[in-house]
This record gives C-alpha cells, sequence and structure tokens, in this order.
C-alpha cells in the first residue's frame, strides 16, 4: 500500500487549462473520491496518475518515488475504466490473467491467483464466458477483478458504476466498499455523484474547474461546505438573502436577519461589516415547519405559504413561497398515518441556526 | 409499438409489398438462379448425375497445377497486402506527422486505375524489356539476361511429381500494387473504431510495444482486416484481365476463358462448370469463415460511454524517418504503373532505353477516333446498369434497414452475393441459364445481358452506400409521415428518397465506374465487335494491333485513369468521410 502525493499539478490541452495547481495527499489504504461536475478535470487527474499524461508543471508522488516520467506501463496501478474496457476477445479468466501474464507470473500460480479473485468477486464459474455474454454488473467485477489480481499499488476508479442501473449501483457501491475495506488497498474514486461520493469515501476532494475546492470526509463537505459552489453542488440547499445586523468577531458568530426574522448563527466571515449582504445556504432537511398559531411568538420564523407539495415516498418535498418572497425548499420526513400538507396552506418556517452556512455574495 | 407497426406494414403496404416481390424475382433471376444452374451442370455428365467431371478436371495435371496456382496467386496477395496495409492503417491511423494529408491520398492512387490497365503500365517497368530489367542488365550489370518479372512463376513446393504448386509472382506483385489500398481501408476503418481505453487498460495493466499490438490492438482490428483480406483474396482469385495482360494462363479464370469457344458453339463444356463451381465454393467458404469467425467471437465494442480521448502520437527521429522511407517506397511503386502507363502512351520511341526518347500524341490520335464507338457502348451500358442499381439500391436498402417485410435477411443476403461470386461464375451461369433465351442470349442480345450482367455485379455499391445512407435517416422522420396519413411508398417518396439522394448519387457512380471497368463478364459474355464496351476494345482489338499495340491500348487506358479520377473525386466529395465504407466488406 502506498500514499499518493500530488504537488503543484497542472495539466493543459491546448489553451484549457484541465488540472489547475492541484496539491494533495492520498493517505494508504484509505477510499479517496474526486468529486465534481464533468470536466472539472477529475478524471484527467485520475489519468496523470495512472500516467496517461504527463503533469506540464508539479510533481506526482507514490511514497516518496517521484512517478512524473514513469509510463503508465510501469505504475502498477489498476484501473477500472468507465466503460470497463474488457477485451471483447477474451474470456473473463483471460481478461483477468492478462495482467499476471505480464508479469511473467509461471501458468499454475496465475491459475490460483485468478481462481482466488474470482471467487473474491463471485464470478465462479463464469470463467469461461465472453464479456458480451455477461450482464452490466458482471462485466464491472470483471473489471474489478482484472485491477486487483495484479495486487496494484493504487486502485483507480473512474467513475465505475456510472453504466448500472440504479439498484446495481447501490449493490454494486457497498460491494466495491467493503472489498476496498477488506483488502486495504489505497483507492482513489472519480465520480460526478454527490451521494455516491458522500457514501462511499473517507476523505473527498471537490473538484470544479481543474482547481480543487475543499478536501474533507464526507461529514465535513456536507456539513461544513467551504464554498458555494460545494454548497450548491452536494444535496440540496436553499439559497437565501441576508443582512449582517452584529458580528462577533471574538467569539466567531455574527447576527443576521432574514426577511423580518434576526437569528444569531456559529458563522463567521473575515471582514463583514454590519449592513454587508451575504447568502445563507440552508439544508431543507433543517427546516421545520409549525402551524403559525401553534408556534410559542419568541421563537424566530419566516412565515409563507406551500405552493408545491412533492411526495417522495420516506421524505416529503414541499415548495414554500415566503411571504418576503423567497422561495424556499423543506424536506419532511412523513410518519404514518400523518396526513399530507395541502398546498396553499400557510405555515411557520423555523430553521436551526447551527445549521445556516453564509457566503459572500458572488 | 414493434409488433403494432410490423403488422400494420404488413397489412397497409400492398404496394411495398409487391415491390419488394419484384426485387425478389429479379434477384433470384439474374444472380441466385445462373450460379445454381453452374452449380448443377458441374454434375451433369452424359450417363446423368455423377461426378465425373470432377475426376476429369482432378486427373489433368495441368487443371490441378491451375488451381494450385489461383489459390497461391490468392493466398499470398493477402500476405502481400496485409505487410502493407497493416502498418500502413496503424501508421495512418496513430500517427500525426507533416505532409499526412498528401501522402493519404497518394497511397490511395491504385484505386483509380483498372487492374488490367495496370497491368499495361508494368509493361515498360517490369517486363522484359522495361525499366528494371535495363538497370539490372545495361546500366549495372547485375544479370546478363533479363528476367520477366510480370509473367514470372515460382516452385514453391510439391507434394509429388505431378502435384506442384507454382506461385505466379507477378500477377501477385500487381494486385499487390492495386489491392493494398482496399486493406488497408479495411484495416484503418477497424483500427479508428477500437475504443482506446483497451488500450490503456492494457497499457495499465503493463502491456506496452509489439505485445500490447499482438494481444490487443491487432485482435480488435482482426474483423477489418478479415473483411479485406476476402475482398483482396477472391478479386486475385478471380481475376481474369491480368493473366490475360501478362500471358499467365496457368490460371482458373483463363483456363474458363478460353474453353468459351466450347459454349459458343453449343458443345457441353462440363470443365468449364466445374471450375465455375470450385470458384464459387472458394469464394463462399472464404466469406463464410469470416463472416463466422467475426460473429462467434462478438467483435461488437462494449462501448457504452465515457470520454474518447484519440491514442495519437508524433513519432520523431528515427521512427519518422522509418514511416517517410515506407510510405514514399510504397507511393513511388503505387504510382509506377500510372506512370509506366503515362510514358507508354505519350512516347514516341522507347525501346531498350530508361526513358522515352521523345513524346508524341500520335497514339491519342489514332485509337481515340477508333475507340469512340466502343467508349460509347461502355458508357451506355455502364449508366443504364448504374441506373439500375440506384433504383433497386434505394428499395433494397429501404426494405433491408426497415424491416418492411419478413425475409428481408433473404434479400440482404443475395444482394450481397456479387461481392463474394466471381464474374467468371456469373458469366458461365448466364451461358449455362439464357443461352438460346429470347432477349437474353448473350450471343444475340449481348447489350441486354451485358448491362444486366453489370447492374448485378455492381449492385452492391448501391445497396451499401444506401444502407449507409439510411442509417442516419431517423426512422421517426418516416413514422411523423405516416402518421400523418401518407402511405409508406408517398413517404418513401417525399421523405425518404431526398434525405438519400446523396448517397444513392454516390453508389451509383460507383457502379458505373466498375461496370466500366468490368472485364471478366465483359470477356464472356461479348463475342464480336458489334455491341462491344470499351474494355473488350482494348484487350481484342487496341492491344492486339502488331505495330502500335502498346501504346495505343495504354492511350485507352490512360482514358480510363482519368474518368474513374474523376468520378471517384465525385464520389468523395459526396460522401466525405463515408468513403471508405463503400470499399468495405
Amino acid at each position: 500500500m502506498v500514499k499518493v502525493k500530488l504537488v503543484n499539478v497542472t495539466k493543459r490541452f491546448g489553451e484549457v487549462i484541465a488540472v489547475n495547481k492541484v496539491s494533495l495527499e492520498v493517505r494508504e489504504g484509505e477510499l479517496f473520491t474526486f468529486l465534481g461536475p464533468s470536466g472539472c478535470g477529475k478524471t484527467t487527474t485520475l489519468r496523470l496518475i495512472a500516467g496517461f499524461y504527463k503533469p506540464d508543471e508539479g510533481e506526482i508522488y507514490f511514497d516518496d518515488e517521484l512517478v512524473n516520467d514513469i509510463p503508465p506501463y510501469k505504475r502498477n496501478t489498476g484501473m477500472v475504466f468507465q466503460n470497463y474496457a474488457l477485451w471483447p476477445h477474451m474470456n473473463v479468466f483471460d481478461n483477468i490473467a492478462y495482467g499476471l501474464k505480464l508479469r511473467n507470473m509461471p501458468p499454475p500460480q496465475i491459475i490460483k491467483k485468478v481462481k482466488e479473485v474470482i471467487e473474491l468477486i463471485g464470478l465462479k464459474g463464469k470463467e469461461s464466458r465472453f464479456p458480451s455474454q455477461l450482464s452490466g454488473g458482471e462485466q464491472q467485477r470483471v473489471a474489478l477483478a482484472r485491477a486487483l489480481v495484479i495486487q496494484p499499488k493504487v486502485l483507480l476508479l473512474d467513475e465505475p458504476l456510472s453504466n448500472l442501473d440504479a439498484k446495481l449501483r447501490l449493490k454494486m457501491r457497498s460491494e466495491i466498499r467493503r472489498l476496498q475495506k477488506r483488502l486495504g488497498i489505497t483507492t482513489i474514486y472519480v465520480t460526478h455523484d454527490q451521494e455516491e461520493a458522500l457514501s462511499i469515501s473517507d476523505r473527498i476532494a471537490v473538484m470544479n474547474k481543474g482547481e480543487v475546492l475543499q478536501i474533507g470526509t464526507p461529514l465535513e463537505i456536507y456539513e461544513k461546505p467551504k464554498d458555494i459552489f460545494i454548497a450548491d453542488f452536494i444535496g440540496t440547499t436553499n439559497f437565501i438573502p441576508c443582512v449582517v445586523k452584529e458580528v462577533d468577531a471574538n467569539n466567531k458568530k455574527m447576527e443576521i436577519g432574514i426577511e423580518d426574522t434576526t437569528l444569531i448563527i456559529n458563522e463567521y466571515l473575515d471582514g463583514v461589516s454590519i449592513g454587508d449582504e451575504l447568502i445563507c445556504a440552508i439544508r431543507p432537511e433543517s427546516i421545520e415547519l409549525y402551524e403559525p398559531d401553534k408556534l410559542s411568538k419568541d421563537v424566530p420564523r419566516l412565515l409563507g405559504k406551500i405552493s408545491l407539495v412533492t411526495f417522495l415516498g420516506k421524505t416529503i418535498r414541499l415548495d414554500i413561497e415566503t411571504d418576503g418572497g423567497n422561495e424556499i425548499k423543506v424536506d419532511l420526513t412523513r410518519k404514518v398515518g400523518q396526513r399530507l400538507p395541502k398546498e396553499g396552506e400557510r405555515v411557520a418556517i423555523v430553521i436551526n441556526p447551527d445549521t445556516i452556512r453564509v457566503f459572500k455574495k458572488r | 409499438m414493434a409488433l403494432f407497426t410490423k403488422k400494420f406494414r404488413l397489412i397497409e403496404d400492398k404496394t411495398f409489398f409487391s415491390i419488394s416481390l419484384v426485387i425478389n424475382a429479379l434477384l433470384i433471376v439474374f444472380i441466385l438462379a445462373p450460379i445454381a444452374v453452374l452449380i448443377v451442370k458441374a454434375f451433369i455428365t452424359a450417363k446423368g448425375i455423377s461426378l465425373d467431371n470432377f475426376s476429369i478436371f482432378w486427373s489433368n495435371n495441368y487443371y490441378r497445377e491451375s488451381l494450385y496456382a489461383t489459390l497461391m496467386a490468392a493466398f499470398f496477395t493477402v500476405i502481400t497486402t496485409s505487410l502493407i496495409g497493416i502498418p500502413l492503417a496503424y501508421i495512418m491511423v496513430r500517427y500525426e506527422f507533416p505532409l499526412k494529408s498528401f501522402f493519404s491520398i497518394l497511397i490511395l492512387v491504385p484505386l483509380v486505375m483498372p487492374p488490367f490497365v495496370g497491368a499495361l503500365g508494368l509493361y515498360k517497368i517490369l517486363g522484359y524489356s522495361g525499366v528494371v530489367n535495363i538497370l539490372l542488365v545495361k546500366y549495372l550489370g547485375i544479370i546478363d539476361r533479363p528476367i520477366n518479372l510480370l509473367y514470372g512463376e515460382m516452385l514453391l513446393f510439391q507434394l509429388d511429381e505431378y502435384n506442384k504448386f507454382y506461385l505466379p509472382y507477378g500477377i501477385v506483385l500487381i494486385n499487390t500494387l492495386h489491392l493494398y489500398p482496399l486493406m488497408y481501408l479495411n484495416c484503418a476503418a477497424a483500427l479508428a473504431n477500437i475504443d482506446p481505453s483497451m488500450e490503456e487498460q492494457a497499457e495499465n495493466l503493463g502491456a506496452r510495444g509489439f505485445y500490447l499490438f499482438r494481444t490487443v490492438t491487432f485482435p480488435l482490428m482482426r474483423p477489418g482486416w478479415l473483411a479485406g483480406s476476402v475482398i483482396v483474396f477472391i478479386w486475385t482469385f478471380s481475376d481474369l484481365g491480368t493473366p490475360l495482360i501478362v500471358h499467365y494462363y496457368k490460371m482458373l479464370p483463363v483456363i474458363v476463358f478460353f474453353k468459351l469457344s466450347e459454349i459458343t458453339a453449343g458443345k457441353p463444356s462440363p470443365i468449364s462448370y466445374v471450375i465455375g463451381f470450385i470458384m464459387a465454393i472458394v469464394a463462399f467458404t472464404v466469406l463464410f469463415l469470416s463472416r463466422k469467425y467475426v460473429s462467434l467471437r462478438r467483435y461488437v465494442m462494449l462501448f457504452a460511454g465515457g470520454r474518447v480521448i484519440k491514442r495519437v502520437s508524433r513519432p520523431g527521429g528515427l521512427k519518422l524517418l522509418l514511416v517517410y522511407a515506407f510510405l514514399i517506397i510504397l507511393s513511388l511503386s503505387a504510382l509506377s504503373p500510372h506512370i509506366g502507363l503515362t510514358l507508354l502512351a505519350f512516347s514516341r520511341r522507347w525501346v531498350l532505353t530508361l526513358f522515352p526518347e521523345s513524346f508524341t500524341f500520335e497514339y491519342f490520335q489514332k485509337v481515340t477516333p477508333w475507340a469512340a464507338p466502343y467508349i460509347l457502348n461502355s458508357l451506355i451500358y455502364a449508366g443504364v446498369a448504374a441506373l439500375i442499381d440506384v433504383v433497386m439500391g434505394a428499395f433494397i436498402a429501404y426494405l433491408i434497414s426497415r424491416k418492411v417485410i419478413q425475409g428481408q435477411s433473404l434479400i440482404d443476403f443475395i444482394a450481397t452475393l456479387p461481392l463474394a461470386v466471381p464474374g467468371i461464375v456469373f458469366a458461365l451461369g448466364y451461358w449455362a441459364l439464357f443461352y438460346k433465351v429470347p432477349l437474353l442470349d448473350p450471343m444475340r442480345y449481348t447489350p441486354i445481358i451485358l448491362t444486366i450482367s453489370y447492374s448485378m455485379r455492381r449492385l452492391p455499391y448501391t445497396v451499401r452506400a444506401a444502407y449507409a445512407g439510411m442509417l442516419q435517416i431517423d426512422e421517426s422522420l418516416e413514422e411523423a409521415s405516416i402518421n400523418l396519413g401518407a402511405t409508406r411508398l408517398k413517404t418513401f417518396k417525399s421523405i425518404t428518397l431526398p434525405l438519400l439522394i446523396m448517397s444513392l448519387f454516390a453508389g451509383g457512380i460507383l457502379s458505373f465506374i466498375n461496370a466500366m471497368i468490368e472485364v471478366s463478364t465483359t470477356f464472356m459474355l461479348v463475342m464480336t465487335d458489334k455491341w462491344a464496351p470499351a474494355t473488350w476494345f482494348l484487350y481484342f482489338r487496341a492491344l492486339q494491333d502488331p505495330i502500335n499495340g502498346l501504346p495505343m491500348a495504354s492511350s485507352l487506358g490512360f482514358i480510363f485513369v482519368v474518368v474513374i479520377a474523376i468520378a471517384l473525386t465525385i464520389v468523395n466529395k459526396v460522401l466525405g468521410a463515408r468513403m471508405g465504407t463503400v470499399f468495405r466488406l
């Protein structure tokens, strides 16, 4: 197992800067995810690590070894491509054994190794099938097995689940996670699916326009997004304008006004002063709704009217138009037998101040 | 939905149904039946059905050696064209280098030269008194007697005294120069289609260089290579023009051609039919094996999204030098028939010298008025044949791609057959079936049967071009029209045809070109001057002129080359990147 270190790595394609001064460290044995929208540079970064591209600037290290000039076929990384890249002219066994043959392993040992890994991924009995005779999930497993069997220093997964249907995706997701933990292999995972990233990763690097915006555990990324882009990209977020009413620089607290309500929040931005207009980000699930006349007078609230009710099964998504003219989405967990709110109903909106993040206007 | 449309089509479309019946009938009468009759005739002897004809064939050393030589020529041409075509495809698809687009045109130059004309052009380069021999004997003194590199044969191996395998290397040489572009186009298309991640994955696992090519790249481009091999094999195997021009007669098509007098005299000609049968069987086997192999392994690329990053590199240093050396030598070789032909056509005196001593238009002036009526014949036959192909091709492509009626796979099969069936087999079948039949007898109604044979032989070109065009027309465009109340025929006329017209036009021109240069069926079906086309005139009249035969035939060949070059340029303009598809199997 190795750790992977990127120092100021930059990659340009002509005029376009695909990866811009990326520095990060992937720790031994962890599952590290590059998350971002398409074109953000995450796959390019992965391919830089695999060696398919050379960085224009910066260094890439496996442990303490500089690998910039090591060609892909000598890096000993195991990569799983988005489309699996299974060779259609080889059966499952030959696909998986390919890397071992290149390592000059004696045939009996190859057979043993391939057998082990086929059992590990649960494809026993399908050794002589050709890729076209496998289902999407099985193809995925073969691709994974082929990458794992060479005992790579790093496992590289490029959107490995994007071609599977929703149910299978969930299943493979937990399987990959379990396998990775069990083998303890350093893994770099690329996805544009934030839910996938949150659920599978030890740590996540959120990327946009070639830059790493934030690195952190899923919880940190979700609860404390550093950037308005991340708050927007990860999960659903309400962005509502607010005004600074009081600043407590010592305790890192602020008092903000949203519409005609005032809230004290555990947030502080450098250089803000009273009267500044900010954006506050509020998760739909951190909002509670009450009937206006049943809420005690001293609880800060916004008032509004339900404009749309969307039943999602476990939760109910409400779109609320506030009296101040903002649109707020609220997720409610519905208890069995509970009635659905009605469109047009008036509600009092109570926001948990600890969950509010504020950002400067762009 | 699918069920509904199928029913709808069968019940509602009587017009289309009858059109498909007519097309089926034409295909059966003019493609399937002649081949079937030929096969039957191979087994008919004086005492009924037996294998006697085959034992006559087999017991004759000359026939057997001809079979071996024909097979060897075809086999070795596949090897030589592969040795050129595969590296060439790799270079042109995977490398970027200065002058690439220039070379990409130059290496396709053989396509504008009918092979028997190319053989003429090589007379003065590789023949007895050709440039190479003059260089070797007169200037370099390496050998003391000239060798005929065009006619040449060599003994490959012998099973015993009576089973000798000769390789007619002159024919291999000429066909290699002519056919390598077809191999290259097929391989290049297959190579360009390989998903880059396939090779990246192999690199990721540690493969590189030739190992990578051998284990991943080449297996993935094998379908294209096989397709190219089939075309090259069948072409060489059934080529009549080249052996005739270089006077190498130990080839199966030549034997059939020389035995034609038996048939025209109304005598039974069992050996002709046996040879026709063997040629058909070999061609079918090759085609069948290649298809089988390709489909068995399911070479369909499992492409499911992901980004395509082309694997193109810029070679430098020694590699670049080798690339240029390869391309320059190849281009020069490929151009040599053209150069030879041009020099022959325009030179006044060219005897035992490296280059002609003076130039003249004399032969053009002589041959043009003489050849004019024959050229006109060619234009008419090829034109009408191309027109028939365009109409039939449009309907067949429509029937196949839109699955209008059941049994479209049969139509597809029959319409593809002419790609594999040697022209000799076709012509023999026509003799067997239409001899003394009113309006179709080759003896008396040469123009009709010749035009029909041209159109059937070249039908796959328009079918393919139209089919490629059909694939780009979304079926919903037609369904929208039908939904608004148009019949299928009306829809075909007002929606499909206008969108298809350019593809059809290109396919038609290709049919036209190939009908113009068709040798084997022409030589087999034309008996007299009266209705003869230009190819026939070139060989039987111009070339046979005792004094000016070679330069006059070359002048005529030169005209051919110019016409084809113009036609192909038009096709290229129309089809653009899809150009390659029509040369593929």
